[in-house]
């Protein structure tokens, strides 16, 4: 008898599950307003101990609570526990990695309304932990001077993925041959994470790492707003739109001119294309885009200033404004050469004339989403 | 070293193929995973014959790594599975 061989094409995530539940930890995060934060490193990088000092010094500002993930043991959940914080600890039981999952069993036993700033501690590891998504707003790794400054280049994923890379104890470089400026270079080659070194230990630049996490969780907590849910993978270009001639209609074109003075990645293209995107598709496609992310003012029938992320198909219902070019047509033309991610962000206009105002709707969400886009690019 | 959680996502995905359609053997099994990622293939394919030594549909499957060359891209992705039918 024949046999009878197929290939069948599936095309699908293996960690479908974990994003899945990665997404619902997102969005709990998002309902109790809590800011939530992975922190990574090897162990022994210190990362229980910079939690302990970080919230002992932030504990006046925010309402804290922890996840602890370890192989075995509830060593560094005590340790927080002192602080008189809520703290779960999570065993893995032998897995190298916390995964959505099992942060989300942490989740439902805190007493989350109480919470502002989570953290959640991962598996002292540089290899699991960057694999597996777990809903967390920023994520953090922690590298240490007597782990020498290959570490970057050796784990490269880990130090992508972070938005933060913490150097600790550089109260120990002068006893060791650890090479700052070539720690910086590795890093700088894989992720475009901040670097801020310091000593838990001795205090020395921690100062700079409370700030920064204390004006970042505030920022998110006063917003309190939705994150775009906006899937930003792999090249991103973003096209602003619209006549600055024409009321309301320049808001696109605005805020892609400040967004290119503030956001600064290789791998993000912003464009301010006027009233004349069609000039600039050769510019897009050249790029190699993953993700096309165009900016405009939509009459979807919102109210003034209204923000609304749309396919491009569901585009074609609305009228976009003035410009002379079929902007569904664009998009998809976009999308048909480069077999990237579209997406519409549409601002409702209160009125399209001649005129160089912009009503005062609609400046707050230009400011709103240039803080939005801003903070989830600034990595 | 997270092979096993790959694996365990892997064969739920492979499991729902065999409610789909009549699988008597899973042969070539092609994933693409993020260029800076860690796994390794021989490892790969050591765990998941471990846990699948009881179920013959698995016996001749291979499963083949491909680096994609997008160091932003997250998933592991699997592309595509080679089956003999009933």
């Amino acid at each position: 008898m024949m046999k009878k061989i197929k290939t069948i094409e599936v095309g699908a995530s293996i960690f479908e599950e974990n994003d899945r539940i990665a997404k619902e930890n997102q969005r709990i995060f998002r309902e109790n307003g809590i800011f939530a934060v992975n922190i990574m490193g090897s162990p022994g990088s210190g990362k229980t101990s910079l939690l302990e000092k970080t919230i002992s010094q932030l504990k006046g500002q925010f309402s804290f609570g922890v996840i602890e993930g370890d192989v075995k043991g509830s060593l560094d959940a005590e340790r927080l526990a002192a602080l008189d914080i809520p703290v779960v600890q999570i065993n893995t039981g032998g897995a190298c990695h916390l995964d959505a999952f099992m942060v989300q069993k942490g989740i439902k036993e805190l007493p989350l309304k109480d919470i502002e700033v989570l953290f959640v501690e991962n598996v002292g590891n540089l290899v699991c932990p960057a694999e597996f998504d777990i809903g967390t707003v920023l994520n953090v790794v922690i590298s240490s001077v007597p782990e020498g400054e290959d570490k970057p280049m050796k784990y490269p994923l880990m130090f992508q993925r972070a938005n933060i890379c913490i150097l600790n104890k550089i109260d120990l470089l002068s006893y060791t041959d650890f090479n700052l400026e070539q720690f910086t270079k590795y890093l700088k080659d894989t992720s475009s994470a901040q670097i801020i070194p310091l000593s838990v230990k001795t205090g020395d630049g921690l100062n700079i790492w409370v700030e920064k996490l204390s004006s970042l969780a505030f920022n998110w907590l006063s917003e309190k707003v939705e994150t775009l849910s906006i899937d930003w993978k792999g090249r991103i270009v973003i096209v602003g739109m619209g006549d600055r001639m024409k009321g309301d209609d320049g808001a696109g074109s605005l805020i892609a001119e400040k967004l290119a003075k503030t956001i600064k990645r290789k791998d993000i293209r912003i464009i301010d294309a006027g009233n004349a995107i069609e000039n600039y598709i050769g510019l897009i496609e050249k790029f190699h885009p993953d993700t096309v992310v165009v900016i405009d003012a939509v009459d979807f029938g919102g109210s003034p200033g209204e923000i609304k992320i749309m396919d491009p198909d569901e585009l074609a219902e609305f009228t976009t404004s003035t410009h002379t070019f079929s902007l569904p047509l664009l998009i998809s033309h976009i999308k048909t050469e480069t077999d990237a991610e579209c997406k519409v962000i549409g601002i409702q206009p209160k009125k399209i004339c001649l005129s160089e105002n912009i009503s005062t709707e609609i400046q707050k969400s230009i400011k709103k989403l240039i803080e939005d886009l801003s903070f989830e690019l600034c990595r | 070293m997270h092979e096993l959680s790959v694996v365990q996502n892997l064969l739920k995905i492979l499991e729902r193929i065999c409610q789909e359609r009549k699988v008597a053997s899973f042969l070539n099994i092609n994933i693409t995973v993020n260029p800076l990622s860690c796994i390794d293939e021989e490892n790969i394919n050591f765990v998941f014959h471990s846990l699948t030594k009881d179920q013959p549909v698995y016996k001749n499957a291979r499963i083949h790594i491909r680096r994609s060359d997008d160091p932003s891209s997250r998933e592991f992705i699997l592309e595509n599975v080679e089956i003999e039918e009933l």
